[in-house]
C-alpha cells in the first residue's frame, strides 16, 4: 500500500531541513520482500526530496555478508545511522513515515552537525553511563512513541557511540514483541536486562542510564 | 552561554512568548501567535497531547471524520509552514525577572516576556490493586497504542464517557470481545457513538459495577466486580477521565479551583500578569479540542496586548 499523500509531503517537507550531506545504508532482503520493497520505496521519496543531502546505499543481505557480518545485521530491512568513526549509532528496524518521520529527520539533522539538544547533559554524565544498547519498541500510531524515539536517537548521537539506540516497529517485527513479552508501546528494553514502559521522559531515561533516581 | 541554534531555537533570545504543551490547545495559540509576527516558541511533551491517541475525531468543525494523529499532523503542517519552533521537553519551573519569565526544565534554561500554559491533562488513574502492577502487561491508557496486542482476544473498557465508546469501538476493529464496564446506569457518550457502541456485536456493556482488582500472572487474566465476581479478560484499558497538569502552574502561584484547574477570565488571562492558560488544564465547563483551540488563540491575543503594554517594540 503506497504512502498515504500526507505522510508523503511531510517527509518531503521535513527532509529539506537537512543542509549537509549524508550517506545511510539499507540493508534489505528477499526473505522480508514486501517490507523490504516498501522501506525503499519511501527511502526513495526522502532521498529525492532532500536536493541531494540524502544518499542511500542499498544492500541484499543475501549478496554482501562481509557487511552483514560487520554490521551485525540481523534483521533486514534495516536503516544505519554511522558516525565518523564507522559505529552504527542508530539502527532502524522501522520504516521512518508518520510519527516516526520527524525524530528520524531530526537524526539525520544532528549526525550532520546540528546541535544536540542533550549534548551538554550526556557529555557531563559519560563516565557515569556504561556502554548500553537501548531497544524502541514501537508502533505507527502511538502518540507516545515519536518523542521516545527522539530522546533516545539524540542521547546515543550525543554519546559518541557509547550508547547505541535500535528502533524496532513491533508490528513489522512482531517476533520481537514476543520474545520481550512486550504488550505496550513504546517499551524500552536496556541492555537486555531491564525493560522501561510507557512515555519515559529525557530525566527519567537519564536517572536509568547512570542508576539513579529521581 | 553561547548561542545555539537548534532548527531555530536561540537560548539566548527572550521569546515575546513561550507556549507550554503540545496539544491542538498549544499549538493553535503558536499559530496565532506566530501570525501576530511575535516570536514564540512551543515547548512540550508529546506533540498532539492527549487528541493524539484517539482514533476518531469527527467533532472539529470542518474536518468530516480524521484520527487525533490525523488532526495534529494537519496542526504540524500548519505550525510548520510559519516556522514555528518545538522542543520535546518539560518546564519544572518558572521565575519572574525584571520585564520576563525565565523557565527552567532539566536540560536548559528559557526567557520569555510572556507564557501561556497548555499542559492538557493526563489519564486519570483507578487506583485499585494490580491497576500499577499491570501496566504495560494487560493495562493500558491508550487503545491506539496498544490496541493491536490484543487481537483475537478479550478486553475491557472501564469508563462509560464518550472516550470510552470510543476506545471500545476501535478496540472492536481487532479483538474478539469488548466488555465496557460502567458504574452508572446509562453510558454519557456522544449519541451518534452511543448507538454505535450499541449496534456493535463485540461490544457489551456491563453497568452498575466497579472494577475493585486486576488480577493475573505474566499478564492480566481478570477483573474482579465489586458483587465478588471474577471475570476473565485478557486486558484492561481505563478510560476514566483526566486531571489536569496543572501541577507547575500551581508551584508558580497560578490559582486553580478545587478540581486543581488553572482559574482563567474570558482573555485566558490568570492571576499573574503576563501567565496565561488554556484548554484541558483550565477551568471550561465544557473541554473539546475546538474549544480548547479557541481559549488558546485568545490567550496568544491577549499575551500580545501584553507585550504591547509593556511598550516593547519587536
Amino acid at each position: 500500500m503506497p504512502i498515504s499523500y500526507i505522510y508523503n509531503r511531510m517527509i518531503r517537507e521535513e527532509i529539506k531541513k537537512l543542509i549537509k550531506p549524508v550517506t545511510l545504508k539499507i540493508f534489505t532482503s528477499s526473505k522480508n520482500l514486501q517490507e523490504s520493497v516498501k522501506m525503499m520505496e519511501v527511502m526513495d521519496i526522502y532521498q529525492k526530496a532532500s536536493n541531494e543531502m540524502l544518499k542511500i546505499e542499498e544492500y541484499k543481505i543475501e549478496t554482501n555478508f562481509d557487511l552483514v557480518k560487520k554490521y551485525e545485521i540481523q534483521q533486514a530491512p534495516a536503516i544505519l545511522m554511522i558516525n565518523a568513526k564507522d559505529q552504527v549509532i542508530i539502527r532502524y528496524l522501522a520504516i521512518p513515515t508518520v510519527a516516526k518521520i520527524q525524530p528520524f529527520v531530526q537524526a539525520l539533522m544532528v549526525l550532520t552537525g546540528t546541535p544536540n539538544y542533550y549534548d551538554n547533559i550526556i557529555r557531563e554524565n559519560l563516565n557515569n553511563i556504561s556502554p548500553t544498547v537501548i531497544k524502541v519498541l514501537i508502533t505507527d500510531y502511538c502518540a507516545y512513541c515519536s518523542p521516545v524515539i527522539s530522546i533516545c536517537s539524540l542521547f546515543a548521537l550525543a554519546s559518541g557511540g557509547k550508547l547505541r539506540t535500535i528502533i524496532i516497529d513491533i508490528m513489522t517485527y512482531p517476533d520481537i514483541s514476543e520474545q520481550y513479552n512486550v504488550t505496550t508501546v513504546p517499551t524500552l528494553i536496556v541492555n537486555e536486562d531491564k525493560k522501561l514502559i510507557g512515555g519515559i521522559t529525557a530525566e527519567e531515561l537519564l536517572y536509568e542510564l547512570i542508576n539513579k533516581t529521581l | 552561554m553561547f548561542n545555539i541554534d537548534m532548527e531555530g531555537i536561540d537560548l539566548e533570545k527572550t521569546y515575546d512568548l513561550i507556549v507550554l504543551g503540545g496539544g491542538p490547545t498549544a499549538i493553535g495559540c503558536a499559530i496565532y501567535a506566530a501570525r501576530f509576527a511575535m516570536d514564540v516558541l512551543v515547548i512540550g511533551k508529546i506533540f498532539g497531547g492527549l487528541i493524539a491517541t484517539t482514533h476518531l475525531v469527527e467533532n472539529y468543525p470542518g474536518i468530516t471524520s480524521t484520527s487525533g494523529q490525523g488532526l495534529m499532523d494537519m496542526f504540524k503542517e500548519h505550525m510548520n509552514s510559519l516556522s514555528i519552533p518545538y522542543i520535546t521537553d518539560e518546564i519544572r519551573s518558572i521565575e519572574k525577572a525584571d520585564d520576563h519569565f525565565i523557565l527552567h526544565s532539566f536540560f536548559q534554561k528559557f526567557k520569555a516576556k510572556s507564557v501561556v500554559i497548555a499542559t492538557g491533562s493526563e489519564r486519570k488513574k483507578l487506583g485499585i490493586p494490580g491497576e500499577e502492577e499491570f501496566a504495560g502487561r494487560g493495562v493500558s491508557y491508550c487503545a491506539t497504542c496498544d490496541g493491536p496486542f490484543y487481537k483475537d482476544k478479550t478486553v475491557c473498557v472501564i469508563g462509560g464517557s464518550d472516550s470510552a465508546a470510543k476506545e471500545a469501538l476501535f478496540l472492536s476493529q481487532n479483538v474478539k470481545k469488548v466488555y465496557i464496564i460502567y458504574r452508572g446506569e446509562e453510558i454519557r457518550a456522544e449519541p451518534i457513538n452511543k448507538k454505535r457502541v450499541e449496534k456493535n456485536h463485540k461490544i457489551e456493556i456491563i453497568y452498575r459495577t466497579n472494577i475493585v482488582e486486576i488480577k493475573g500472572d505474566n499478564t492480566v487474566k481478570s477483573v474482579i466486580f465489586d458483587k465478588g465476581t471474577e471475570f476473565e479478560v485478557d486486558g484492561v484499558f481505563i478510560e476514566v477521565g483526566s486531571i489536569p497538569n496543572s501541577d507547575l502552574a500551581k508551584r508558580i502561584g497560578v490559582k486553580t479551583n478545587e478540581k486543581d484547574e488553572i482559574i482563567i477570565n474570558r482573555k485566558s488571562e490568570t492571576n499573574i500578569p503576563g501567565i496565561f492558560a488554556a484548554g484541558d488544564v483550565a477551568d471550561a465547563p465544557f473541554k473539546q479540542a475546538i474549544t480548547g483551540v479557541a481559549e488558546g488563540v485568545v490567550a496568544a491575543y491577549s499575551a500580545f496586548d501584553f507585550i504591547k503594554e509593556m511598550n516593547i517594540e519587536y
